[in-house]
């Protein structure tokens, strides 16, 4: 009896040293597979949503949707939503008909990469984060600083924002970008963009008046803040009268330079983008010319350096949207609501 | 019975030989000690707003996928951001701070760092296998997402090299901007010795080094945006360092008196000449822990540094001394003769509260920790030591590095 005890005992002790054994043996844990999200395309989700109803019509009627619908592919779509292309005239998808189909595929095509970026992608306080498109041309992609709580959603696609709660919506082949703003580029230079403005007719025809526009070259990037024909009329600056402006008369340099920025190509966002205290500054031999585009205004100052008394003549104008960050191959345009320095005041 | 033992027997051994191992140390034979400082310092603005962030992934033996992008390594460290200004001689930031980047490597890494070298605690140095190794750094965008998860067109080459180490060597690394106009990268590796000098533990070592980049002093873009500060002028290359030091004093009113020490004022220290070549260890000045109570080892005293240009040679002792108990700090932006000429720096621990002082010259640019650490140490609490510091400028921000030896632990009464 003592022995049968004394062996049960031991079984025991066997069983527990196999518990330690085999306790200790962890396999990885496998939760069953999770039920598979059911993520729609990219055409299918432009299709069901009110928001982007016209570039949904614009995408279908240039007939890129079947390649949206590739669910191999990864896309990353800026869509502008149809606030976005109300604000540039287009209000119905019928409108869309009325336009060249290349162009209209070329400008849709820029609005979409490749591959798939996600907000995460995409890093803080930083400018100019490259992106190859559809077209083989880069967007430059800027996210302001990591605010101190939370992830801060919002950033900037060629100065115009996409918003937090309206970004990185997950499709089956990739991301979709809401976007407040119809990208504005045109294939070519500065001046080639600014030519086909016929709202900066007048200042395409001072610039060329004063023998600037030639220097306006492709080898560099601009950024030029262009006076609106408007303007230029109410200074007395129409057509005609550029025409037949005496130019020996005039400093040139005084009164175009402020406008034309060489080695610089700056959207709207940079300020909210990354670290620009007192803006963007260049000396001339007139002085400092200070660029200041935050908090949604565009203002232009000269410190002129002639003068002893500080005579400060500051330009400012609301950025309104659609006349703002026109990117070109070589540079940006910016609409500005006033001259800086008057026709009469560079008259040597 | 004798199965019973037997049976004993074997549960035993199962028990011997398969129980839970749980602890797998990480060893490092032949080992290197480094640490590796992002110092890519030039404030990202809208004018330089094309290049690449400053912030990087370190890769050390790199290894590649069939395209050539890294995908692992000896020693992979993301998320590496722009140093702190003071890099203190314990890994305190490891313990406290809450952010996912790290300011150096190792840093907040969890990796095997260095044991306590001739007196001197190492554990900011990672230990590296000895050797031909090849360093890549990655730029990478600011944020938490892994290198690897990263859209790969967002990274970009920043420095690939490789250096010999030597075993039981410490090196310190800097990641620098080498041409402040191309904003150019290059990797500087310095092999330190004071581990190896007959270094007294009553006095404090400091050495200076300057590792701007090429033009940046010259250049008019570097007081643009924030940078108008008297230190973000910046230092010629050649400069002449003076220090003092202050004591500091409690009087009858209770108020502190700050004076200078009689004969350790206006000390010429050194010539610093910016120098990124890491090619050797700069000369270490010494000065004596000033104790001022008595029994204890302990004192508030507080450093004073000023660098001088060489066209101010001759002048540095009658510039602007202030009073014997009133050390002048100076607002370089009302003596703009001296803007690019001047620059001064406090080593205290308690910045005092300064009247002259505006936002636009924020004080905490203008001083550092002191090279005097106190210390709650064995009964004293506390207890001043000495320390070996080195006092680096980079492109108009100045840091320090401090290293402390190793002190008894404190004992509460």
């Amino acid at each position: 009896m003592k022995q049968i005890k004394f062996k049960r005992w031991s079984y025991l002790l066997m069983l527990a040293g196999f518990f330690t054994f085999s306790a200790c043996e962890r396999e990885d844990l496998l939760i069953e597979n999770e039920r598979e999200r059911l993520l729609r395309n990219a055409a299918e989700f432009l299709r069901n949503n009110y928001d982007f109803s016209l570039f949904n019509a614009a995408i279908e009627w240039v007939g890129m949707d079947e390649s949206l619908r590739d669910n191999e592919a990864d896309y990353t779509i800026f869509a502008p939503t149809n606030a976005a292309f109300n604000s540039i005239g287009v209000e119905f998808p019928s409108d869309f008909e009325k336009m060249d189909r290349d162009s209209l595929r070329f400008m849709l095509e820029y609005h979409i990469l490749p591959s798939a970026v996600y907000l995460s992608d995409i890093g803080y306080e930083q400018a100019d984060q490259l992106q190859e498109n559809l077209t083989g041309r880069q967007l430059h992609l800027g996210r302001p600083a990591q605010p101190s709580t939370g992830v801060g959603g919002q950033f900037y696609v060629n100065g115009i924002q996409s918003r937090a709660n309206n970004n990185n919506v997950n499709l089956s082949n990739g991301v979709l970008h809401g976007l407040d703003q119809v990208l504005r580029y045109r294939s070519g230079s500065v001046r080639d963009y600014l030519e086909a403005l016929p709202e900066y007719r007048n200042f395409v025809a001072l610039l060329k008046r004063f023998d600037y526009w030639d220097m306006l070259d492709e080898d560099r990037n601009w950024t030029i803040y262009a006076l609106s024909n408007t303007v230029l009329e109410n200074r007395g600056l129409s057509l005609d009268a550029i025409a037949e402006l005496n130019v020996a008369e005039y400093d040139a340099d005084l009164l175009l330079s402020v406008y034309l920025h060489p080695d610089q190509h700056l959207f709207t966002s940079d300020w909210l983008v990354v670290e620009a205290r007192g803006g963007v500054f260049r000396r001339t031999r007139y002085g400092i010319y200070s660029i200041d585009m935050s908090g949604g205004r565009i203002t232009v100052r000269v410190y002129p350096s002639t003068n002893t008394a500080v005579r400060v003549v500051q330009v400012s104008n609301t950025a309104t949207n659609y006349q703002v960050d026109y990117k070109a191959d070589n540079g940006v345009i910016h609409g500005l609501g006033g001259m800086v320095v008057l026709p009469d005041e560079a008259k040597l | 019975m004798k199965l019973q033992l037997f049976s004993l027997l074997i549960t035993l051994v199962f028990l011997l030989f398969f129980s839970c191992r749980k602890t797998e140390y990480r060893t490092v034979d032949k080992p290197a000690y480094i640490r590796l400082f992002n110092s890519l310092n030039i404030p990202i603005n809208v004018i330089n707003k094309d290049d690449p962030a400053p912030f990087l992934c370190l890769f050390i033996d790199p290894e590649f996928d069939e395209s050539g992008y890294p995908v692992g390594g000896l020693i992979v460290s993301d998320l590496l951001d722009v140093r702190n200004r003071y890099a203190s001689p314990n890994p305190a930031h490891a313990g406290m701070s809450n952010s996912p980047y790290n300011a150096e490597f190792p840093g907040k890494e969890l990796y095997p760092t260095a044991p306590i070298v001739n007196g001197y605690d190492l554990t900011n140095w990672a230990q590296i296998l000895a050797g031909k190794r090849r360093f890549l750094l990655m730029h990478r965008p600011r944020n938490t997402m892994p290198f690897q998860q990263l859209h790969r067109s967002m990274t970009s080459v920043c420095v690939d090299t490789t250096l010999t180490l030597a075993e039981g060597e410490v090196y310190t690394m800097h990641v620098l901007y080498k041409d402040f106009e191309t904003k150019e990268t290059m990797f500087y590796a310095r092999e330190e010795s004071f581990h190896k000098q007959p270094f007294s533990d009553d006095r404090a070592y400091v050495n200076f080094y300057n590792l701007s980049s090429e033009g940046f002093w010259s250049s008019p873009y570097k007081g643009i945006g924030d940078r108008v500060t008297s230190m973000e002028a910046g230092i010629p290359d050649t400069t002449n360092v003076f220090l003092s030091h202050v004591s500091v004093t409690v009087n009858e009113n209770d108020t502190e008196v700050h004076e200078f020490i009689p004969g350790y004022t206006k000390n010429y220290v050194t010539t610093l000449v910016r120098d990124m070549s890491g090619a050797r260890v700069a000369p270490y000045h010494s000065f004596p822990i000033f104790i001022q109570e008595g029994e204890q080892i302990h004192t508030n005293s507080w450093q004073y540094l000023q660098f001088f240009s060489m066209a101010l040679r001759g002048l540095e002792q009658s510039f602007r001394q202030g009073t014997a108990n009133n050390p002048t700090r100076i607002d370089i932006r009302q003596h703009s003769n001296f803007y690019n000429d001047y620059v001064y720096l406090e080593l205290t621990d308690n910045p005092r509260p300064e009247s002259n002082v505006n936002l636009r010259t924020p004080v905490e640019r203008l001083t550092l920790p002191n090279l005097l650490l106190n210390v709650h140490s064995g009964v004293n609490n506390p207890q001043t030591f000495g320390s070996v510091s080195s006092i680096e400028y980079i492109n108009g921000l100045v840091y320090l590095t401090t290293i402390q030896r190793t002190f008894p632990a404190p004992i509460y009464e």
